[in-house]
């Protein structure tokens, strides 16, 4: 049952109709006694099925319209309830079981002042009317009828007040949003638009170039038969044109990759610990282990797992909370090397999500299937299989269920024969 | 000993100018006797300089080098007098090739051509003998077919042609849908030089890209 209701997040409901059975069923018991508080139950009931299963309020009102009939109960001060069930239905009922319940709710008044006004005990003795008369207890029931009728449409009306301006102040927030993530994106999109345009002109430039070096290497090449210090010459051009293109290249290089880092030498595994450092800084745990007997790599393979790990690091900063542990473990076997990035961001998240209990938000055997059958793929993961494959590896990413997420990848590694 | 050719040699690019200055200085019979590098004011004195071909590169400063030649080719008064033009370019690109055949230069060199292929261009462009066959021009014009665009000119000097010239034009319009599918030539476009000449062509492929253009040789 508790599980039902943490599941389902009944708190809210349970919690209001809680408060609806002590405020109204309280006011019944102290002024029309203990029969009244148990009259008042239905009705606070139907105030818990307003947002799931809300056939069951309709249900709930039925029943304490019949009891109200049964037991030949006049109107009470409890029965205010409806109207708050008007205005929770109102509220959080979608159509068409908003109008069936604000119609139910209705119906049921109706029905509490007909029984009332046929109430053969029916008297006002604070009015001075001790006895009515048949019109009395038509205009009784008339009356009673608009005035429930204005009070249940009002706490309806109200009710979709609320949700309006509520669903009005989310839209707002999400455009504004929106309109932010439009603008960074426009802005983003005019700085690559920029980028292009001066990395075609870049290249344009380098094309002249390296036109230039070829016309004056093959100048050179056809007019120093004929005169070697015209050889020499073209010589000297093609040198001066080729340095202009590679600055060129250079600057077309540097204007490419833009927003990224650009470092004068290739990063190696040693640079992972910049790596730990930069995350620290951000507020996430990491540490690095090396175990195994450490072999040279080539250059390319450690670049390619320094990109491995950065990639794994970023979606770590991207899909948990601060406080999310990373292990970078590199283990080198025999004839392989062995990267795994850890993070235990779902166990974060979980511990961070009390539930009523206590006790972190629990997990089932459902959602071990879940994460087993599940397939992760996207472009970051694409990236990183692609990167380890054409070094002849394999690329495993998987959920661990109620931990967070490992990637672990397999390069194979060659050692040097030992005479 | 043959006469030297004059040529032009016209490009932005200082340093690559340079270089193909001297390759040309440096070969036999030819002399460069113009250089410039595109601007308008310069190439306003070309007409005088009674120059055998014009090497132009695609990219001069302020428009292409097919452009370039366009414009020069109306500051002359005689057909006859307009000067055989080589384009030069960083890349062999077929919308290229199309382009400046249909604007009536004689080949394109691309960079990879090398000495031998430049001076190669310009001895044929000298010698006004077609660089390219029918079926590579047919060729070119599957891969990138020219924009259309309808000459009332042109249609009516076809119409006013003697009945044998006419004749020429029909047996190629009847011929082209079997070149363009593959199928060898019977024609060459040797045969239509003269036809091209008379019409206000400097070449028979700018003439058969025209006849294309407007329609002549896909007319069912």
């Amino acid at each position: 049952m508790i599980r039902w209701i943490l599941d389902t997040k009944w708190i809210p409901e349970i919690a209001l109709s809680l408060i609806l059975l002590a405020v109204f069923g309280g006011i019944n018991a102290a002024t029309s006694g203990i029969s009244y508080f148990l009259l008042s139950i239905p009705f606070a009931l139907a105030s818990l099925f307003v947002r799931k299963y809300s056939y069951l309020t309709g249900a709930m009102l039925f029943v304490g319209a019949a009891l109200h009939i049964g037991f030949s109960a006049v109107p009470s001060f409890g029965n205010l309830v409806l109207a708050v069930v008007a205005f929770v239905a109102g509220v959080f009922t979608s159509n068409p079981w908003r109008v069936i319940n604000i119609l139910a709710v209705s119906g049921t008044s109706f029905v509490i002042i007909a029984s009332a006004s046929n109430n053969p005990n029916l008297s006002l003795p604070n009015l001075g009317v001790i006895e009515f008369t048949d019109t009395g207890r038509l205009v009784f029931f008339i009356v009673g009828s608009i005035l429930a009728g204005s009070l249940i449409g009002l706490a309806a009306v109200g009710g979709r007040l609320v949700r309006e301006q509520y669903l009005q102040r989310q839209f707002q927030g999400n455009r504004k949003y929106s309109n932010s993530q439009q603008d960074e994106i426009s802005l983003e999109l005019a700085e690559q638009a920029k980028r292009f345009e001066m990395a075609g002109d870049m290249n344009e430039s380098a094309v002249q170039h390296i036109s230039s070096v070829i016309t004056n290497a093959e100048a050179g090449l056809y007019t120093a038969k004929l005169d070697p210090d015209a050889g020499l010459r073209a010589l000297d051009k093609v040198l001066l044109s080729a340095k202009a293109a590679h600055s060129e290249l250079r600057r077309l290089y540097e204007t490419i990759n833009r927003g990224t880092v650009i470092s004068t030498a290739p990063p190696t595994l040693e640079s992972l610990s910049a790596l730990e450092l930069t995350m620290r800084e951000a507020g996430y745990n990491m540490s690095i282990t090396y175990s195994g007997s450490r072999v040279e790599l080539d250059s390319s393979m450690e670049v390619a797992i320094y990109r491995i790990v950065f990639e794994a690091i970023k979606n770590v900063r991207q899909h948990n909370p601060k406080g999310t542990m990373v292990t970078v473990e590199i283990t080198w076997f025999e004839t392989s090397l062995q990267v795994i990035i850890r993070d235990n961001g779902v166990e974060v998240v979980r511990k961070s999500d009390v539930g009523i209990n206590g006790l972190p938000a629990p997990y089932d055997a459902t959602d071990d299937i879940d994460n087993l059958l599940e397939k992760v793929i996207g472009p970051g993961i694409t990236a990183m299989r692609e990167r380890v494959e054409s070094f002849g590896g394999s690329l495993e990413a998987q959920r661990v269920v109620g931990v967070g997420f490992t990637v672990s990848a397999l390069f194979p590694i060659i050692r040097p024969k030992q005479d | 000993m043959s006469q030297s050719l004059r040529i032009a040699l016209i490009d932005w690019n200082t340093s690559v100018r340079s270089a193909r200055r001297a390759i040309l200085d440096a070969t036999e019979n030819i002399t460069v006797v113009f250089e410039s590098d595109g601007s308008k004011d310069q190439l306003t004195q070309l007409p005088d300089l009674l120059v055998d071909v014009i090497v132009i590169d695609q990219q001069l400063d302020s428009k292409t080098g097919v452009d370039a030649f366009l414009t020069l080719r109306q500051s002359y008064e005689e057909l006859s007098e307009i000067p055989k033009a080589v384009l030069t370019t960083v890349f062999d690109i077929t919308s290229l090739r199309v382009q400046a055949l249909g604007a009536g230069m004689h080949d394109v060199v691309s960079i990879d051509s090398g000495p031998d292929g430049l001076i190669n261009a310009i001895r044929s462009a000298a010698s006004a003998e077609p660089v390219i066959d029918l079926a590579e021009l047919a060729k070119l014009l599957t891969e990138t077919p020219p924009i259309f665009k309808s000459s009332f000119e042109l249609s009516q000097a076809v119409i006013t042609l003697p009945v044998r010239k006419k004749g020429l034009i029909e047996k190629l319009a009847e011929e082209w849908p079997k070149i363009k599918a593959g199928s060898k030539p019977k024609l060459s476009l040797e045969q239509y030089q003269p036809l091209a000449l008379s019409l206000g062509f400097l070449s028979a492929s700018e003439f058969v890209i025209k006849l294309m253009q407007n329609g002549v040789l896909d007319a069912k």
